[in-house]
């Protein structure tokens, strides 16, 4: 025959001392936490400074991302740690002459990617937007596949979304690009924005 | 962030070293079984190794006109192959190159890129690609690409009974790279290209190698296995048709017929691919002037052979020494010579040798496009390798159908008969001395030739007989008076003067022909020399037009993109084969030969050279040649006047190359970087700064975690290395070397997450 056995709440109540100490671990931790995700996310926005005089140019970049200078761009920096895709943010300076406008250098850009990028494709073109010392600027969004040069190693295409920013200021024009993949184009955007936000020209 | 960095790989740092076997890894070391201690490193060359196919655009696809095999020669993707089945023409009438990569090595190839050809010559059969397009047809960025490739060697350093390594694509795409071994047995000379033409190897391989790497104990390309299929219109062709090319529904004859050859033994030395990798490399385009001199070279009818005969040796300007009909036991060379006509690069010929009746293949030239003019004297031969005793038998075969023979006896005992030979051609002075450079004599009233005769009995009938541009102008038959052996010169003269352009003698011993040689009259006389041309010198200029008055200079400022060489020629008869070679810090990288197609004399002959990007700096050079004889030479400097060193034109050196796993599953991780940092700095200095100046060499891992460092690294030198990929630990170390007995290292990396 079954029977039914009940358990009294049993009420532990620790002396004064030993509550202000679970109170203090609670606090201790909750700080710690809060310190963590404070150290943890200066760590990741940790940048380094980068200035070239040539093109009066400076500009703080993410630690950890590989930054190269070439004859198509000022500077280029790259997540080389992330998997996949390696987001990248380059900067390049063009001539332009006085009847130049935007939307021509968004056109030459076009031309010449078309002929390299595989499955290039401009998405949208925004103009009215605002950039370091209020500098007008126009953002182009583009999506391209990126093949691998690498014919050896088995490398599958990625889909990169990019955009550039693109502003004309004494007689030149300058082209800020962000590429990232596309399936974490947003979730890599904010460090664009904060380089973006960083840039003297 | 940094002193984090350090403190989680500091654990895993004296895991990672490198050497003979090693594998870098958290976990398991694991020695990898595809290390090779030999030196020639046949890996690396089977990665080298591409089909080439030739393809012509029909509707919206592509259609099979061609196909050979290709190798590598430098990491932005130029490849070295056969012009036959990369030129557009007659035979492979395709306009579009696909390039296939041995992705794996056991496995048949992938067509992964398109390719361009930026140097040719169709005689010698030798093209170079540049890879420059996606399969898709995307054009790729210049320097982006980094492949692995193999040097290209001095040839003339091959010896016979070398080892040589053949290596290529042995079916029509179905098959993976192959390569098979043999030994050098022969060297078979030809006109202009002295006594290494060819070589002969002891295998035979399929014709789909063609265009392939013939490699030297060292792994460097000494060769490319060599035959030319028969255009599949002539008669004597053969061919496979591979698809319904036509759309009819069917494959049949209306189809396209991909032309295929026999086996192969035949390689052409890398010595002649050498100038067209120069040039491309250097990026230089040559403008001669369109004066039609290819029409001239045109062949307008069938291939002829004629007057067919045998010397034992050749000299220094391509003519016989004697006449024989047979040979001695013991003799070591053989030329057969014999004059032709209407034949053009296209033109596929061959030699079947037999020795008593049997098939000779070490005497043998298999099928392979034809290197010289239109029409002239010719000699296909061999020295310095013993010929056996028997009855010789050699067939001239243009285009599949055998055309001419002529047979030879060997071993029959030392010819007693009156002998004539060694012609040489000069001006004779007042006092009967001749002088000269042999073979190109001014123009004047007289020519003279001296000939050497031997056991010439009295009153034997002889004949001398004087042709000009292949009409008889001089004959006359005596007996002979003179010694038994000794040296002689006859002398033709006109007293209107003698016309400038091709002269030939011969001799004949009593109705047979003892001896003969060809000579050119051109240019004015300087003494008993020609002065052909004049007051060549460099001009800047913007056209060739304006160069013509632009004043001399033999210094142009670096980047310069174009320069102009002029000059002026007099008494030099059209028809006549000159030769301009280019030289940057005396390395060759032009040369073409050609009839001259100008009025005999004039002014302001141009020739150009361009590189959009500027032309290199350097000492650039022109040489003008008429025969084997050098005319003029003229210098100029381009900026600091010394070519710039590429610190990736050798592919000596190791290659780095492994996988990347996951430690908990032991999967490949794709997209980790594997950072090569230079020897001057240390992986610290590095994370200072994350500079990639500071970086030798980038590799990124692919889906199943392999990677491979895109240029050979140095021996000996302490590289730093730092492994990253988000949500695992890094690995990092300072300070490891390579070692030359270690060809290539495979290395096995776990990353353990974190």
């Amino acid at each position: 025959m079954a029977a039914i056995v009940e358990i009294g709440q049993q009420q532990d109540q620790g002396n004064l001392r030993q509550r202000w100490s679970h109170y203090f671990v609670l606090a201790y931790a909750a700080v710690s936490i809060i310190v963590a995700v404070n150290l943890r996310i200066s760590v990741l926005n940790e940048t380094l400074p980068y200035s070239d005089v040539e093109t009066g140019i400076r500009a703080r970049y993410p630690v950890g991302w590989l930054i190269e200078t070439g004859e198509d761009y000022v500077f280029q920096v790259r997540n080389v740690g992330r998997i996949g895709y390696k987001t990248s943010i380059q900067v390049s300076i063009r001539p332009v002459s006085l009847n130049t406008t935007t939307r021509n250098l968004l056109d030459a850009l076009s031309l010449s990617r078309a002929q390299t990028l595989t499955a290039y494709r401009v998405l949208a073109i925004e103009d009215g937007l605002r950039i370091a010392n209020d500098i007008p600027a126009t953002r182009m969004r583009y999506v391209f596949v990126d093949v691998s040069p690498d014919a050896t190693l088995q490398r599958i295409p990625i889909v990169v979304e990019a955009f550039d920013v693109i502003a004309i200021q004494e007689g030149q024009a300058i082209i800020m690009s962000f590429l990232a993949d596309a399936t974490t184009f947003e979730q890599e955007r904010p460090a664009f924005e904060r380089f973006i936000n960083e840039t003297d020209f | 962030m940094r002193q984090t960095f350090r403190s989680l790989s500091c654990a895993l740092l004296f895991l990672l070293s490198f050497g003979a076997a090693s594998s870098l890894g958290a976990q398991d070391a694991q020695p990898t079984p595809s290390i090779s201690t030999s030196e020639l490193d046949i890996d690396l060359i089977r990665q080298a190794t591409v089909f080439v196919i030739q393809a012509s655009r029909f509707e919206e696809s592509l259609n099979i006109t061609c196909f050979g095999s290709g190798t590598l020669v430098s990491r932005d993707g130029l490849v070295l192959t056969n012009a036959h089945h990369v030129v557009s023409g007659a035979s492979c009438p395709g306009d579009v190159i696909i390039i296939a990569l041995s992705v794996d090595p056991n496995a048949p190839p992938i067509p992964r890129y398109r390719a361009e050809i930026v140097q040719s010559n169709l005689g010698l059969d030798l093209a170079l690609l540049r890879i420059n397009r996606e399969y898709d047809g995307r054009l790729i960025p210049t320097d982006s690409l980094a492949l692995p490739f193999v040097t290209v060697a001095d040839s003339s350093s091959v010896q016979l009974d070398d080892t040589i390594t053949l290596v290529g694509f042995p079916g029509i795409g179905n098959d993976s790279v192959r390569d098979q071994s043999g030994t050098v047995v022969t060297f078979i000379s030809e006109p202009g290209a002295g006594n290494q033409a060819w070589m002969k190897a002891s295998v035979n391989i399929p014709a789909s190698m063609t265009g392939g790497g013939a490699y030297n104990r060292e792994g460097e390309l000494v060769g490319i296995p060599t035959t030319a299929p028969v255009n599949p219109d002539l008669p004597g062709a053969s061919c496979v048709t591979l698809q319904d090319t036509n759309r009819d529904g069917f494959i049949n004859d209306s189809d396209i017929c991909v032309p295929v050859g026999g086996l192969i033994s035949t390689i052409r030395p890398s010595q002649f691919a050498t100038p067209l990798l120069r040039a491309a490399q250097l990026g230089i385009r040559i403008d001669t002037p369109n004066d039609g001199s290819e029409q001239m070279n045109a062949a307008s009818g069938s291939p002829t052979f004629s007057r067919l005969f045998f010397s034992p040796s050749v000299n220094e300007a391509g003519m016989p020494a004697q006449v024989i009909r047979s040979l001695p036991p013991g003799s070591n060379s053989l030329y057969l010579f014999f004059d032709y006509a209407n034949m053009s690069p296209e033109t596929v010929y061959e030699i079947r040798v037999t020795t008593d009746g049997v098939p000779n293949a070490t005497f043998s030239l298999t099928p392979v496009r034809w290197s010289g003019g239109s029409r002239g004297l010719w000699y296909v031969g061999t020295s310095g390798q013993p010929i056996p005793n028997g009855a010789y038998e050699f067939t001239i075969v243009a285009n599949g159908i055998p055309a001419e023979t002529a047979r030879l006896n060997v071993g029959e005992g030392i010819d007693t008969n009156p002998q004539f030979s060694d012609i040489i051609f000069g001006i004779s002075d007042s006092e009967g001395n001749v002088s000269g450079n042999g073979y190109i004599l001014p123009v004047g009233n007289t020519a003279s030739a001296v000939y050497i005769y031997r056991q010439m009995q009295p009153e034997v009938p002889w004949a001398q007989l004087w042709y000009y541009e292949g009409v008889e102008i001089a004959r006359t038959e005596q007996p002979w008076t003179d010694g038994t052996s000794g040296a002689k010169t006859i002398t033709i003269q006109d007293a209107e003067g003698l016309l400038p352009g091709q002269y030939r003698l011969e001799l004949y011993i009593d109705g047979r022909l003892g001896a003969t040689a060809d000579f050119t009259l051109a240019g004015a006389p300087q003494g008993a020399l020609p002065q052909v041309f004049t007051t060549a010198r460099f001009v800047r200029a913007d056209t060739p037009t304006s160069a013509l008055t632009a004043p001399p200079s033999n210094n142009f400022p670096t980047g310069e993109e174009s320069i102009f060489f002029a000059f002026d020629w007099q008494n030099l008869s059209p028809g006549t084969p000159w030769t301009v070679r280019w030289l940057v810090d005396d390395l060759l990288f032009s040369e073409i030969t050609a009839p001259w197609n100008r009025s005999p004399s004039g002014n302001g002959y141009v020739i150009g050279i361009s590189n959009p990007s500027g032309l290199p700096d350097g000492t650039y050079s022109v040489e003008i040649s008429l025969g084997a004889l050098r005319l003029s030479r003229t210098e100029a400097r381009v900026g600091i006047g010394q070519l710039p060193i590429d610190p990736f034109a050798q592919s000596d050196g190791v290659r780095l190359r492994g996988r990347i796993l996951d430690v908990q599953t032991s999967q490949g991780i794709e997209g980790v970087s594997f950072i090569l940092i230079n020897e001057l700095f240390s992986v610290a200095d590095f994370l200072g700064r994350y500079d990639q100046s500071m970086v030798t060499a980038l590799a990124i891992t692919d889906r199943e975690g392999r990677f491979e460092i895109d240029r050979p690294l140095s021996f000996e030198t302490p590289y730093s290395v730092l492994i990253v990929a988000d949500g695992y630990l890094p690995i990092q170390a300072d300070g490891f070397t390579l070692d030359p007995e270690d060809l290539p290292i495979d290395l096995t990396i776990y990353l353990s997450r974190g």
